[in-house]
């Protein structure tokens, strides 16, 4: 009965262990978004793909290039 | 995979790593997909939405339900949420082995697949045509993992490789009428924007999608992909959205559907009508074959160099499925062509070149199989055929039946004699060689590898068919 009883325990242990160390191990993994590379030039490419919806999402990316240097150049100056 | 699996678990399928949220394997002769909670989510999202019931209805989906009582199942890593089950298609081919008209279909129905998901919010992860098999002449697609819920904002995941190994490949043969088949085969990843670029005239610029899908992609490539700055962000900072990816998918259909590749004729495309037989040979040579295939039912049949595929027509009325083989492509495509019409879902054309079959490829060799390990034939024809290795690739005729017979399976075999127009022309610059290759070598060998041996010969003298049943014991 002893026995039967330690060996109950270990069990137990073990299969506490393994959840810890499994745990672990899923912690590990690095999460990623997608799993093939699309490719930028491809991605970006994409836009003049679009037809006619492209010429505003084209206006929009240049527009925001813009005046994103504008806010690059100017965050630094905020935090001096 | 962080945990070792233990011999309970199962056997994933070596090709089926690539994403890691779902995995393959083969459990009494089923086939399983493992999901994990990221990947069921998706499966549920699917599930729900009225394309997958209407496609799968259609057969162009593979039939796949989830499995509710896993204590059947091997012990799984509880790293997986949840499983699949799907239906298994009758043997497992891949792009390098389909010829044109395959290839160009499969790629259409990318295209369908990945816009009637964008119509209910969702998306494919990648676009290869190894998620693309074959029952007969249609098309199925076996990959249920890819489908994704669609974020917004994110531009279409599966363009670069929709080019690299659907694209790329029909413009290879359609513009430039070169086979594709060993591009593919020397790179899984397909043919890459640069290099097709470099192969482009001046006048090809001009012909549909080189210029957009071609040019431009490659000079894309190398401006932006070496460069930091996060594209995606960008994107979906300008509103990039659906609308853009259908416009993209209704345009290359269009573009699909239109290349064409039209040789006038191959080497073996007018056999049919050069043939050297005389008119009562073919219908003694048809009875023969017949008078085996009605001995019992077949399950796979090989018919190597099955050119128009009489032979695999005839067999398919006695086998439950049937490989139609030949290293010549444009037969091929116009024995799919008529398959697709006729809706034969039994024969399945593929180009192989017997003397260098399809090799096993990828990662350990393993990712995509090797031809004799996807399924053994019971029953190979061998019709017209053998002076193509022995003579034409020097195959030394003894290692050719050996080779057969390995495969356990009853062989059809036909002896072409030294009279015949074809075997001439396979001779003509030959002179002064010596080949073993006459009746008495092929039943020596026959005697040595298989069971029992029967033989007719054709009235001309010149043609002997041969029926060499499997030894009990496997040769």
């Amino acid at each position: 009965m002893l026995i039967r009883a330690k060996k109950e325990e270990r069990l137990h242990v073990n299969k506490f262990f393994y959840a810890v160390l499994l745990a672990f191990f899923v912690s590990l993994e690095m999460p990623v978004e997608a799993y093939l590379d699309p490719g930028s030039g491809s991605m970006l490419l994409q836009v003049l793909l679009g037809g006619i919806a492209s010429i505003a999402v084209i206006a929009k990316l240049y527009w925001n290039r813009v005046t994103s240097l504008f806010t690059r150049k100017s965050a630094p100056k905020d935090s001096v | 995979m962080t945990t070792r699996d233990s011999p309970a678990h199962p056997q994933f399928e070596p090709g089926s790593f690539r994403d890691p949220d779902t995995r393959v394997f083969r459990y009494n002769n089923e086939i399983f997909r493992c999901l994990t909670s990221r990947a069921l989510d998706d499966w549920t999202r699917l599930a729900s939405t009225e394309f997958f019931e209407k496609l799968t209805q259609e057969g162009k989906l593979v039939r796949t339900q989830k499995v509710t009582d896993k204590s059947e199942l091997p012990k799984l890593n509880p790293k997986w949420a949840a499983v699949l089950k799907h239906e298994a298609v009758p043997f497992i081919s891949y792009p390098y082995e389909w010829p044109f008209q395959m290839l160009k279909d499969a790629a259409l129905l990318q295209l369908d697949l990945t816009s009637a998901a964008l119509d209910e919010g969702m998306t494919l992860k990648d676009a290869t045509p190894f998620n693309i098999q074959w029952v007969g002449s249609r098309p199925t697609f076996i990959d249920i993992g890819s489908f994704t819920a669609y974020e917004a904002g994110e531009p279409w995941a599966g363009y670069r490789q929709f080019c690299n190994q659907f694209l790329y490949p029909l413009f290879l043969q359609a513009y430039k009428q070169v086979r594709y088949h060993p591009w593919l085969r020397g790179n899984l990843e397909g043919i890459e924007a640069a290099e097709l670029s470099a192969l482009m005239s001046i006048r090809d610029y001009l012909r549909p999608g080189v210029l957009t899908h071609v040019l431009l992609q490659a000079k894309a490539q190398s401006r932006y992909n070496a460069e930091d700055r996060d594209i995606r962000k960008d994107l979906r900072a300008a509103g990039f959205g659906p609308s853009l990816i259908k416009n993209n998918l209704r345009h290359l259909r269009r573009l699909v559907e239109r290349l064409e590749w039209a040789p006038s004729r191959s080497v073996w495309s007018e056999y049919g009508k050069e043939h050297g037989y005389r008119g009562e040979e073919v219908l003694k040579k048809y009875e023969f074959v017949r008078s085996v295939l009605t001995r019992r039912r077949w399950s796979l049949v090989w018919d190597v160099g099955c050119n128009t595929g009489t032979f695999s027509r005839l067999s398919a009325k006695h086998a439950d499925y049937v490989l139609a083989l030949d290293g010549d492509q444009l037969v091929l495509d116009r024995l799919y062509s008529e398959l697709k019409r006729e809706g034969c879902q039994c024969i399945l054309p593929l180009v192989v070149d017997l003397a260098d079959p399809t090799p096993g490829l990828g990662w350990k060799g393993l990712e995509r199989r090797q031809l004799d390990d996807r399924g053994k034939p019971d029953l190979i024809l061998a019709l017209a055929f053998m002076h193509h290795l022995v003579i034409g690739r020097n195959i030394p005729l003894a290692e050719m039946v050996e080779w057969f017979a390995r495969f356990g399976a009853d062989l059809v075999i036909e002896f072409v004699g030294l009279d015949d127009p074809m075997v001439k022309r396979l001779l003509r610059n030959r002179t002064g060689q010596r080949i073993a290759y006459s009746t008495e070598a092929l039943e020596l060998a026959l005697n040595e590898h298989f069971g029992s041996v029967t033989q007719e010969t054709l009235d001309s003298g010149n043609r002997t068919l041969y029926y060499a049943q499997a030894r009990p014991n496997g040769g």
